[in-house]
This record gives C-alpha cells, sequence and structure tokens, in this order.
C-alpha cells in the first residue's frame, strides 16, 4: 500500500465517522407529535390563548420541550414569518401563547418544535378567523389638556359662524329696508 | 363748493365705471391667451387624472411637489387681501380706499385657486368625501379643511358687503349700457340698495363685524398651513415658529402680489389718478417692513436649529446653503428679501417702477421659499436611504400654468363685472377731507393724516393718498 492510497483511507475513515456523529443522533430521535389548539373565531383586537401540545410518539407529554409560535406575512412584494413568540412545555407537554388578532380575516399560525438530542423535529398549525371593525390604534401623541380639545375647536368655529349669521341678517335687514324705501335719485349713495 | 364736489363725483363714476361697458381689443387678446392656458392646464389634469399621479414627479421620497407649492403660494396671497384690507381699515389708514376691493377680491380668487391645489395633488378627487366621513379632528388636515373654508366664505362675505353700494351704484347708472344679463345681476346683487340712513347703519355694523373677525381668522389659516408641515415629523420642518413664519411670509407675499394686480389694472383701465404712486409707495413700505421681519424670521430660524446642528439638519443646511438647493435658497434669501428691501430703501429707487419691481422679486422669492420648505424639506432621508430627487413634469408645469392664469383670467373677468375701485368709499374720503378743510382752523380735531387739498379752479384734487407724509 502506497502512502498516497494511506491517505485517501484515512480521509475516508475519517468522513464516515464524521457522518455516522451527524446521522446517529436523527436516527436514534423518538418521533413526536405537535399539536397546535386555537379558537376558530375571534373578535379583532382579542387576546386569546394559543396552545401548543407536545408528545413523543407513545403520546406521552414531553416536560421542557421549547416550542416557537409563528405566522405567515407578506409586506409590498416581501413574504416571510413573523415570529410570535416561544415558550417551554409542562409537564402536560403544553406550551401556551397569548395572541392578540389585530388584523380581521383568517390567520395562519405555525409552531414548531426544533428537536433534540432525544426528540425528534415536529410542527403543527391552527387556523383562526378575526372579525370586527375595532379601532385598534389609539394615538398617545400630543398634551392632553382636559378641556381643550376638540369642543374648544367646535367653539370657535361655531362663534366664527355665528357671526357670520348675524352678517347675514343684517343684510337681509338691508333687503327688507331697501323694499320699504322709495326710490331716489342718486340712491345708491354710500 | 357743491358743483365742484358733485363734478369729481361725476368723475369718478365715470372713470371707474368705464371698463364695465366699454371692452377694448386687447382685453378680448388677453382673455383669449388665459382661457388658453386655462384649458392645457385642463388638458394636463385629465392626463393625470387617467393615468394618476404617475404621471408627475413625485415618489414615495418626495411625495409632494409644485400642487403644494402652489396652495401654500396662493393661500400666501390670499392673505393681501382681506387681512391687508382689514388692517387698514382697522387703523383707518386714509390711503386705503382704492386699494381694498382689489386686494379683497385677490383673496377669494386665490383661496379658490389655491384651494383646488391638495384636490389635484390627492390623485383621486372621488375621495374627498372621505376628509369629512372619516377624518379625524387631532389631524392639522382636517383643520386646514376648516379654516379654509371658513375663511373663503368669510373672504366672500368681507367682498361683497362693502360692494353692495357700489353695484346698486351700476344698477342705477349703467342703465341700457350694460347688458341685460349685468343688469339683472347688479339688481339682484345690490339687493335693494338705496342708501338711507338705517341701510347705512346696518352696513357698518356688518362690515365692523367682519373687519375686525376676519383678522385672526386669516392669521389662523396660515397659521393652519404650517402645521401640515411642522406638526409632521421631519427634519426640516421641526419649528416652533413656522406660524408665524408663514402668516408674516403670506402678507409679504400678499402685498406683492397687490402692487402687480394694482399695476396692471391701473394702467388697463385709466386710474393713474384714483391709484396713484404714492398708494403703490405706501404698499413698498408696507412690503419693506415684512422684509425686515421675513429677514429676522430666517435668522432667528437658521441661526438657532444651525447652532445646534441636531440630527439631519447638517444634511439640510448643506444642501439648502452649499449643495443641490443651494441657488433656489440664494435666490429667494437675497432675491427675494435683500435685494426688495434695498429698493424700498433707497428714496431713489423708491418709485413706482421700483415697487413694482421690488414685488416681482417678491413674488418669485416666495415661490421659491415654498420651494425649499416642501422639496427641499422632503428630500431630507427619514432613513439610511439615498436622498431622491423632484423632477416636476410637463403635467404639473402645465397645470401650474393653468392655475397662474385661472387666477388671471377670474380677476380679468371681475374687473368687467364691478367696479375695480370702492366708489362709494373714494367719494366719503373726498367729503371728510372737504369736511376737514372747511372746519374752523382752531375748533375741531386736527386730522390724523394731512388733508386732501382741493387744486385750482376746476375742482379737482389729489386723489385718496395722495398724502404728503406718504404712510399714515
Amino acid at each position: 500500500m502506497s502512502i498516497r492510497s494511506g491517505r485517501w483511507l484515512l480521509v475516508a475513515l475519517l468522513s464516515l465517522l464524521l457522518l455516522l456523529a451527524t446521522v446517529t443522533p436523527v436516527l436514534a430521535a423518538d418521533p413526536v407529535t405537535l399539536e397546535l389548539l386555537a379558537p376558530q373565531q375571534v373578535a379583532l383586537g382579542d387576546k386569546v390563548e394559543v396552545t401548543a401540545v407536545l408528545r413523543d410518539g407513545n403520546g406521552v407529554p414531553i416536560r421542557g420541550g421549547t416550542v416557537n409560535l409563528w405566522t405567515p406575512a407578506t409586506f409590498l412584494s416581501t413574504g416571510g414569518a413573523i415570529d410570535l413568540g416561544r415558550a417551554t412545555t409542562d409537564a402536560q407537554g403544553r406550551a401556551t401563547f397569548r395572541y392578540e388578532a389585530r388584523t380581521e380575516g383568517p390567520v395562519a399560525l405555525n409552531a414548531y418544535f426544533p428537536g433534540d438530542s432525544r426528540y425528534a423535529y415536529a410542527q403543527g398549525s391552527a387556523e383562526l378567523k378575526a372579525q370586527g371593525t375595532a379601532q385598534l390604534y389609539q394615538s398617545t401623541a400630543g398634551v392632553r389638556v382636559p378641556g381643550i380639545g376638540v369642543w374648544l375647536l367646535v367653539g370657535l368655529l361655531g362663534g366664527v359662524w355665528t357671526t357670520y349669521l348675524a352678517v347675514m341678517v343684517f343684510l337681509s335687514l338691508i333687503a327688507r329696508e331697501g323694499s320699504r324705501a322709495p326710490v331716489e335719485a342718486g340712491g345708491h349713495r354710500g | 363748493m357743491d358743483k365742484v364736489k358733485n363734478d369729481r363725483r361725476e368723475e369718478l363714476e365715470r372713470t371707474v365705471l368705464r371698463p364695465l361697458t366699454r371692452t377694448g381689443k386687447g382685453y378680448y387678446l388677453v382673455v383669449g391667451f388665459l382661457v388658453l392656458v386655462v384649458l392645457w392646464g385642463l388638458y394636463a389634469y385629465s392626463t393625470q387624472f387617467r393615468n394618476g399621479l404617475i404621471v408627475t414627479g413625485m415618489r414615495d421620497r418626495i411625495l409632494w411637489g409644485f400642487y403644494i407649492i402652489l396652495f401654500v403660494f396662493f393661500i400666501g396671497i390670499s392673505h393681501a387681501g382681506t387681512l391687508i384690507s382689514a388692517i387698514l381699515r382697522v387703523v383707518k389708514a386714509q390711503w386705503r380706499t382704492p386699494v381694498t376691493r382689489m386686494a379683497e377680491f385677490i383673496t377669494v380668487v386665490a383661496l379658490s385657486v389655491g384651494g383646488l391645489m391638495p384636490i389635484i395633488d390627492l390623485g383621486r378627487p372621488d375621495r374627498i368625501p372621505n376628509l369629512v366621513l372619516f377624518g379625524r379632528w387631532q389631524s392639522p388636515i382636517l383643520w386646514d379643511v376648516l379654516s379654509i373654508t371658513t375663511y373663503l366664505t368669510g373672504s366672500i362675505i368681507y367682498l361683497y358687503l362693502p360692494l353692495i353700494p357700489d353695484l346698486a351704484l351700476c344698477r342705477d347708472r349703467l342703465g341700457k349700457e350694460a347688458s341685460a344679463w349685468k343688469r339683472g345681476f347688479y339688481r339682484i346683487a345690490s339687493i335693494g340698495w338705496q342708501g338711507t340712513q338705517r341701510q347705512k347703519r346696518y352696513l357698518s355694523i356688518a362690515m365692523a363685524s367682519m373687519m375686525v373677525l376676519i383678522i385672526p381668522v386669516a392669521v389662523s389659516v396660515h397659521t393652519v398651513v404650517s402645521w401640515i408641515f411642522a406638526m409632521t415629523l421631519r427634519e426640516a420642518w421641526n419649528s416652533t415658529v413656522f406660524g408665524a413664519y408663514f402668516v408674516a411670509g403670506a402678507i409679504f407675499s400678499g402685498i406683492a402680489a397687490i402692487i402687480i394686480i394694482m399695476a396692471i389694472l391701473r394702467r388697463a383701465f385709466h386710474l393713474e389718478r384714483y391709484i396713484t404712486n404714492q398708494h403703490f409707495i405706501n404698499l413698498g413700505y408696507m412690503m419693506g417692513g415684512f422684509t425686515l421681519i421675513m429677514m429676522y424670521f430666517n435668522v432667528s430660524e437658521y441661526v438657532v436649529t444651525g447652532y445646534k446642528m441636531a440630527g439631519e439638519t447638517s444634511f439640510h443646511f448643506l444642501q439648502l446653503m452649499a449643495r443641490e438647493y443651494a441657488p433656489f435658497f440664494w435666490m429667494y434669501t437675497i432675491g427675494g428679501m435683500v435685494v426688495p428691501g434695498l429698493i424700498i430703501l433707497f428714496p431713489r429707487t423708491r418709485t413706482f417702477k421700483g415697487v413694482l419691481i421690488a414685488a416681482g422679486f417678491v413674488l418669485v422669492g416666495m415661490w421659491l421659499e415654498r420651494f425649499i420648505i416642501v422639496v427641499a424639506g422632503l428630500r431630507v432621508p427619514l432613513m439610511p436611504y439615498e436622498p431622491s430627487w423632484y423632477l416636476p413634469t410637463w403635467v404639473e408645469w402645465s397645470i401650474m400654468a393653468g392655475a397662474f392664469a385661472m387666477f388671471g383670467l377670474v380677476i380679468a373677468i371681475f374687473s368687467k363685472l364691478v367696479p375695480v375701485i370702492s366708489v362709494w368709499e373714494v367719494a366719503e374720503q373726498y367729503e371728510e377731507a372737504e369736511a376737514l378743510e372747511t372746519a374752523p382752523p382752531h375748533g375741531g380735531r386736527q386730522p390724523a393724516t394731512q388733508p386732501l387739498h382741493v387744486e385750482g379752479a376746476s375742482g379737482t384734487a389729489p386723489a385718496p393718498g395722495d398724502t404728503a407724509g406718504g404712510m399714515p
């Protein structure tokens, strides 16, 4: 065996070992299921509970697993995933999230468990539908002074338009006076 | 004495009413040209209406252009009239009488044309009802809509009130010389004015109410216009003095507009006897005063923000003073403020022609000022992106030309419908001047301004405003 053949053999062996080290845990990982539970209908703006349940292949809850919740979204021509949160499963295998429905219509919710040395990767999804026309955005800009606001604006405008109305009354008085007074020569005098 | 008085009044009426019944070829040529430009502007707008705002130079980064510049410009000019006229009336400036009518009319026309600009800028005029349906009281845009409609209504009333006696004059004097529809218009619009004591009292109360009310309304309008900018989170518009700065700029450009339009109408209708050079010089003094106010505001604004150089101020200052917009900025600063100020300052240049040239400089300068505020202000990047450019397209140039032509056209039509000088107020001023002259030398109060003198046997008198003291 030449030195060159021995080097190739060594590389092949090391590669095989590396492959085994990578694949073995996966092959060995137990299969799991991830079920995502969410209400089907919610009112726009409601905060609802979304629960992910993680179980192993025998249906036994897995404790301490990290579950990620996300929803797909598009903005202009760009699509992506919005990360909604991360939670750890309890003794019942439940990871609980609080989700606020801020857009009207159906929302696709997705969860995944990334897997670890023991359990395999798993994912689940659910769809909820948000309905309503509530105004969710409340501006906090500006200074709030009691008594100064819309009514001040209305009051100011009301004052101006009332004066206009009073002027109109004077115009009608001029017209009435004109219909009473006899036409004089040079009556146009200012 | 009575004969002299009557002759003078007759001549005043004849001169001022002549344009209402006689029209020269030149007038039709000017009107024809203006109509063509307006039609071209309408064609440009129809192109924009069909294809959307993509045919303009406005894009997502610089999202306002000529339309908003014109909006601010015309609303500014509108201050010419009502505000200046009201202030002159309130302080009883003797020389005001031949000026007020034109000033008040400029207000109404400028407001109407300026008010169209945001609608054109909207791209989708069918969405205008949304302002009412979904408008928020907290938005300066809604304040703007409310204040402009209030101001326009007030300005129309304020224009109409002193017109009533003159409409009655047209009704009584023009007779068959006026066309049938004009006669009908004068009859209806003069609402039966006979000049009785009661009618005079009612008119006086109405005018006094309006002249006091219209001043705060006018000030509020341009303050609110400035808030559209100042209440937006933009580096270049972060200013607490924008309201006062806009009001001062509006009156400044308004005076310039009055001077130019007065000069054109005086020439066209041979009103030299009533609108004298002294009127222009008096308005020139006002314009000179506002030049100083504008300079003060500019120095105050740029020195304070430049001293701190916070955020993107350095970008804005560089683009204004040394880079992309430096020609506009310096043309505005030097051409729009320094040069007019110097023209008014020196007695040698403080003439009719000098004031007229200064007014031209001011109008161009103030248009550039609005360009700098709107376009350069929007060019300052909000995020780390490349600064954009605004290049107006033929559609925007055409609509701007159409707007100016419409402004001129409406004034031209108005000048053929009603007297451009308030005849009864000028006549009253003559009577007051005569009363002062005939008063015993030590018995009465001293006049605030030098009285008008009756010259020679012909009974001709210097026109109102020919006071030796200049500004009263």
